[in-house]
């Protein structure tokens, strides 16, 4: 969807690439290094199993990444420069999940100057349940 | 990055502006991300330009080096702005202000308002990031 004249078709109703990862201790681990994120509900299971999930769980900002691989997939380069991305964390991910994004455009908006395009975007696990509810908006 | 003393989460006021952290892109502290995320497209292969969602996350960790807070933090909600490239070996600062707190039976709520800048000064990142604290802690992390 990412060349210039696909970015042009867009439509209202149009999905946006899915994708799927598979949550484990490893990647969280990575994820804990890289970011230098060490929040033991994170990375140590005895602390997580006593805290309010009762167990480990991924970083919010993990899974965003996965967002961000969705929206790069579809918009390209044009997300990195104007893009506002809202979103609530409604459910924690644990190892062993599998999430899925996905996204809608919700709308489209086009100007002389601009077109806007409104997603509405979601990480869900195995099971179906919202992990991650928001929206995107991109300028393109 | 700059070592800031650290400041308690309760005594974080509503306008209270967090020190400022100013970190370098260093090519190893992206390509870990990249691992890290799984994150193989073309974009990042073929050229310096760092994942925005990396940036953030940075920004974020950088900004909260600056506060002590409890185990067990839990990001609730965010918005960010992506308003420019951002690229291996760019300096980046981070800029935070708290512009919510909340005191709840045995949690606060947090919001901190944040921009990221670039080493011309421009604002590549700009939005707001919410957590929820539990009071059960007098040991600290990083989020």
């Amino acid at each position: 969807m990412k060349n210039s004249s696909a970015l042009s078709e867009l439509k209202k109703g149009m999905e946006l690439p899915r994708v799927s990862a598979v949550i484990d201790r490893e990647s969280i681990s990575l994820y804990a290094k890289a970011s230098r994120d060490f929040n033991p509900v994170h990375i140590d299971p005895s602390f997580a199993a006593k805290a309010h999930f009762g167990g480990v769980i991924a970083h919010g900002m993990l899974l965003l990444s996965y967002v961000s691989r969705m929206l790069t997939a579809a918009f390209g380069q044009k997300w990195f420069d104007n893009c506002r991305l809202d979103v609530r964390f409604k459910a924690p991910a644990r190892p062993g999940d599998e999430i899925t994004v996905s996204g809608i455009i919700r709308d489209v908006e086009s100007s002389q100057k601009e077109t806007l395009v409104f997603c509405d975007i979601s990480c869900r696990n195995q099971g179906g349940e919202a992990v991650i509810l928001g929206e995107a908006r991109v300028r393109l | 990055m700059k070592k800031q003393a650290k400041i308690p989460y309760q005594k974080l006021k509503v306008g209270f502006e967090l020190p400022r952290a100013d970190y370098k892109l260093k090519p190893a502290m992206v390509a870990a991300y990249l691992k890290a995320v799984k994150e193989s497209d073309e974009i990042y292969c073929d050229s310096k330009l760092v994942p925005p969602m990396a940036v953030a996350a940075y920004a974020m960790t950088a900004i909260s080096d600056s506060v002590i807070l409890p185990p067990g933090v839990i990001h609730t909600n965010g918005e960010i702005e992506f308003r420019g490239r951002v690229t291996v070996g760019d300096t980046i600062s981070c800029y935070g202000r708290v512009s919510h707190q909340l005191k709840r039976g045995d949690i606060h709520l947090l919001t901190i308002d944040f921009s990221i800048r670039n080493q011309k000064g421009s604002a590549v990142i700009t939005g707001k990031t919410s957590f929820v604290l539990p009071e059960n802690g007098d040991r600290e992390h990083p989020i």
